[in-house]
């Protein structure tokens, strides 16, 4: 009876777990994504402030570490973990900066949850709708890919009319890196050079 | 240009594309004829900046929104025989259903296509065409190609497209100022096109590291998400690499 109750109870868990972990991909963007907006919005903050917030948010919703190595491909392991590190700092400034120029477009959207896919445990796509806001005439359908990463959910891709944006940025820095006989100093270089007051010195 | 010129241009882009494909290029996974490729699109960057550009801009100013919607809704509901073909081709019996509906419903009620009452009885528009039928049917997408004006393909694109034009209702009907006609749905066509990128262009100018490479990888992914109907295929998805 009680080798019954263990072999139920362990099946049970191993089916639970990935629910769980869909369950808490699709609370994470839920509650991370209202955030941002809430941020967008907010009337009481200076220019500054604002920028600074979401800047802390977006650090908090996704791996830039993990992202980076993502996009250097298959150059991450041939670099050395300095250069790693510098294009890392180049990487996120310049992401961010892409973001900071577009930020006076948004703030009063709304995002709705629809569903979640897992595709292995810790790993699924949470499907949304923003709508309202900058996009009030077109709702926009997006993907968010989340990834269980010391134990916290967090976004390395999303999904955007049919563009994953991780995978795009890959497609880029590989290409930069390859045209420049496989040195990933080109690509920081040239991700520091599009960035206003990139520090970044290789 | 006739059925048996276009088929000749298009069988002599294929031969040269194919005798390219062996040359000693370095190239990026997937395009192998990235040399010739960059050529071609700098080309057409010239002739965007200096022609496209300002015309698509112009049109967009002096025409009335209402009035491009109505071009728009006319050129898509011409196309609407080769939708309808692509949709049986793939067996998807609803869409082909509801392109059918579509047509008929535009072409009649509709002013013959300008107004979009299908829209409003809740029947949306969806595309196919026969590079997405090709790659349903197991056709990989080949080397990636920028044609001349055209802008970024692949071989299977370019045979569908070829084909589709080839096969086109147009090309077996006989009619006064067919020519003309002809012409004047090709120059709409890519005026209103690139209207709708004037916006997503710019944006793409502004961010790029290298806008070749910008434009094949958003061609590359929005042709995957036109194959598979916005689903996702879990399987395709990159890994990502977790260890430190």
């Amino acid at each position: 009876m009680r080798l019954m109750f263990l072999i139920i109870f362990s099946v049970s868990t191993l089916l639970a777990k990935p629910l769980i972990a869909s369950e808490e991909a699709m609370h994470f963007v839920q509650e991370k994504v209202n955030r941002v907006l809430d941020v967008l919005a907010d009337p009481s903050m200076d220019e500054n402030k604002r920028i600074k917030e979401f800047e802390n948010e977006i650090l908090q919703i996704a791996d830039v570490n993990v992202i980076a190595r993502f996009v250097l491909g298959p150059y991450a392991a041939k670099a050395s973990p300095a250069q790693v590190t510098l294009f890392t700092r180049a990487f996120q400034d310049y992401a961010l900066g892409v973001y900071r120029s577009e930020l006076d477009d948004f703030g009063h959207e709304v995002i709705q949850i629809h569903e979640t896919k897992e595709r292995k445990p810790g790993d699924s796509i949470v499907y949304t709708t923003i709508a309202g806001g900058a996009v009030k005439n077109k709702p926009r359908e997006i993907k968010w890919r989340i990834i269980t990463i010391n134990n916290e959910p967090r976004v390395v891709d999303i999904e955007i009319s049919g563009v994953w944006i991780s995978q795009h940025q890959r497609a880029e820095i590989t290409g930069v890196i390859a045209r420049n006989g496989g040195n990933i100093n080109a690509a920081t270089k040239m991700l520091c050079a599009q960035t206003t007051g990139c520090k970044v010195t290789g | 240009m006739d059925r048996f010129g276009r088929s000749t241009l298009v069988l002599s882009i294929g031969f040269f594309v194919s005798s390219c494909a062996h040359l000693p290029w370095r190239h990026s996974e997937g395009d192998p004829l990235e040399p010739m490729n960059r050529a071609v699109f700098a080309f057409n960057t010239v002739a965007d900046k200096a022609v496209l550009k300002p015309v698509a801009k112009t049109y967009q100013t002096i025409t009335p929104r209402p009035v491009r919607k109505g071009v728009r809704n006319f050129l898509d509901n011409l196309q609407s025989p080769v939708v309808l073909a692509n949709d049986i081709l793939q067996g998807k019996w609803k869409r082909a259903a509801k392109t059918t509906a579509r047509f008929a419903i535009n072409s009649t009620v509709g002013l013959g296509g300008v107004v979009d009452v299908a829209k409003g009885a809740g029947i949306e528009k969806h595309y196919e065409d026969l590079g997405q039928t090709l790659a349903t049917k197991g056709i990989s997408a080949g080397p990636y190609l920028v044609l001349p004006l055209f802008g970024p393909s692949n071989m299977r694109d370019l045979t569908g497209l070829a084909t589709e034009l080839t096969l086109s209702p147009l090309s077996f009907t006989r009619f006064k100022g067919k020519q003309t006609f002809g012409r004047v749905r090709l120059a709409l066509n890519t005026m209103d096109r690139r209207v709708e990128t004037l916006q997503d262009m710019k944006l793409i100018r502004k961010n790029t590291l290298d806008e070749y490479v910008s434009i094949r990888s958003y061609y590359e992914q929005i042709r995957k998400d036109a194959i598979t109907d916005g689903a996702i295929d879990m399987d395709d998805l990159p890994d990502f690499n977790l260890l430190e």
